[in-house]
């Protein structure tokens, strides 16, 4: 089996995108096109000069992406609309990857946008249903899952809101965040409680924005004369789906342990290399249950290291230096293209205030209704 | 079955609340939610999925009161449980009083947000 590192050497040269928001009643594509134009600028090239385009997104509809692109003049490129939940726009960056490091292509973009819009689930068309599924939404879910932390780590509630406090804090500081504000602890215990222990600050904002990215290859860095301490080195790529059962009951938790222990193997990385993460914080929780299946602490161990600083900026691993989903937000499909776009501007160094220092190499982690897993690593070329 | 109607999940028997479950021949796997597409462990379809009831007893792992519903109303309790047959499932709790975690609750039909539904009490409140 071939990983990214047995193929062509692929390089993130332009990232752009429009600012995570509240529904403003924009169309979809005036966000994408915004975002592609930046990210277009950013890596120094025309839209003639890309080859390909992937765009990721769950809730638009069929065609969406065409319709959008041929507005930046149209040049018959292959596209591919990419719908994988909450991973639509991890995906798509991977199609991208695959694509130019398989050599059918030297420059492509992925992106991932979407608008506010009803949610049509397909797993409820298949006609299956459990005994309360309705009950049982995300924040439910992840509340229980809450519960059970608690009960089983000794951690407390305000340290697992935490999180929130901190990713809020970095958020703060992020011009495409959609929640861009500092909290205390204090307002993020406060009501609105949602469900369990989960207040409002502790459940991501859903709402509508777009990302893009530009990927090139050798050829494509030297055709364009993109200068290569800019560049950021895609080390793996990695897409799992459900697993058989296994010992770990969470499928999500036990999904990321699968699937960041591949990208471990296939980037020759392990958690003390990685200074950059952005890991799927939809809930305050999720943050913690990750960073321990990443391996980057004993598992029960991640709200002490939170609440001792590991995870700031400017500790071990900069956990969400984004915002993550909790302050940057989660509109579906930009939402894995906006964590390669804060991770490459991460291992650039031009993050300004929220710059972890000295980053070299980065991993984003995407989960999904499925379940699926998308976990990337990338390298700074400084 | 029709293939756009979900199959019936649970049903009060004398003996107490069952769940409905497909028993897999060819794996041995009781495959919950109930449905005929396929196995999920080894994929067998068919005659070889058939009809089987897991009994609706089982501790009680995870709880939380949830305050925001769309339809149905608020304020009310979501369980995690271990049931005997090793399943772990999410479903409505009822009763008064905290939640008891690792204690055993039983399923009950119970009226409730408009239509039957089952719901799980503490064992020692029946």
């Amino acid at each position: 089996m071939k990983t990214l590192k047995d193929m062509r050497p692929v390089y993130v040269t332009g990232i752009g995108a429009h600012p995570y928001q509240y529904r403003s009643g924009a169309s979809y594509a005036q966000l994408g096109l915004r975002a592609v134009r930046e990210a277009l600028v950013d890596s120094g090239i025309n839209w003639p000069d890309v080859e390909a385009a992937y765009v990721g997104n769950a809730l638009v509809g069929m065609a969406a992406g065409a319709a959008m692109l041929r507005y930046l003049g149209v040049t018959g490129i292959p596209f591919a609309q990419v719908e994988n939940a909450s991973a639509s726009g991890s995906t798509a960056f991977r199609q991208a990857c695959m694509e130019v490091a398989a050599g059918y292509t030297d420059i492509a973009l992925a992106m991932g946008v979407d608008t506010v819009d009803t949610w049509r689930l397909g797993p409820a068309k298949a006609a299956v249903r459990g005994l309360a599924d309705d009950l049982n939404a995300p924040f439910t879910s992840f509340a229980l899952i809450t519960d059970k932390y608690m009960r089983e780590t000794g951690a407390t509630a305000e340290q697992i809101a935490l999180v929130s406090v901190k990713n809020h804090r970095n958020g703060s500081h992020n011009p495409y965040a959609q929640r861009p504000r500092a909290y205390t602890l204090e307002e993020v215990l406060a009501p609105p409680v949602i469900s369990g222990v989960l207040t409002k600050l502790q459940c991501t904002p859903v709402g509508e924005g777009a990302a893009a990215i530009i990927v090139m290859s050798e050829e494509g860095i030297k055709r364009h004369g993109f200068d290569r301490k800019r560049a950021v080195k895609v080390l793996t790529s990695v897409s799992k789906s459900e697993l058989p059962a296994s010992e770990e009951k969470n499928p999500d938790v036990a999904l990321t342990m699968v699937t960041t222990e591949l990208a471990y193997q296939q980037a020759g990385v392990g958690p003390k290399d990685i200074e950059i993460l952005e890991v799927h914080d939809a809930f305050s929780i999720e943050e913690l249950l990750y960073v321990e299946a990443m391996g980057f602490c004993e598992k029960g161990q991640a709200a002490s290291e939170l609440e001792a600083g590991a995870y700031d900026i400017g500790g071990k691993v900069a956990v969400s230096a984004s915002g993550g989903l909790l302050s940057m937000g989660h509109p579906l499909g930009p939402t894995g293209v906006g964590q390669v776009m804060e991770t490459v501007r991460q291992l650039r160094g031009e993050a300004g205030v929220r710059q972890q220092p000295n980053a070299r190499v980065g991993l984003t982690h995407m989960v999904g209704i499925g379940p699926v897993c998308l976990v990337h690593v990338l390298q700074s070329m400084r | 079955m029709p293939e756009d109607a979900p199959a019936r999940t649970w049903s009060a028997t004398p003996g107490g609340a069952v769940i409905h479950a497909r028993h897999c021949a060819r794996c041995g796997t009781i495959v919950f939610p109930p449905q005929e597409y396929g196995c999920t462990t080894c994929g067998a379809h068919g005659d070889v999925l058939t009809a089987a009831d897991i009994p609706a007893h089982g501790t009680l792992v995870a709880a939380v009161v949830v305050h925001t519903h769309a339809t149905f109303p608020v304020p009310f309790t979501m369980a995690e449980l271990k049931l005997d047959s090793g399943h772990v499932i999410r479903a409505l709790l009822t009763g008064e009083g905290e939640p008891r975690h690792a204690a055993r609750y039983r399923g009950i039909g119970l009226e409730i947000g408009g239509g039957q539904r089952l719901a799980f009490q503490l064992e020692a409140a029946e």
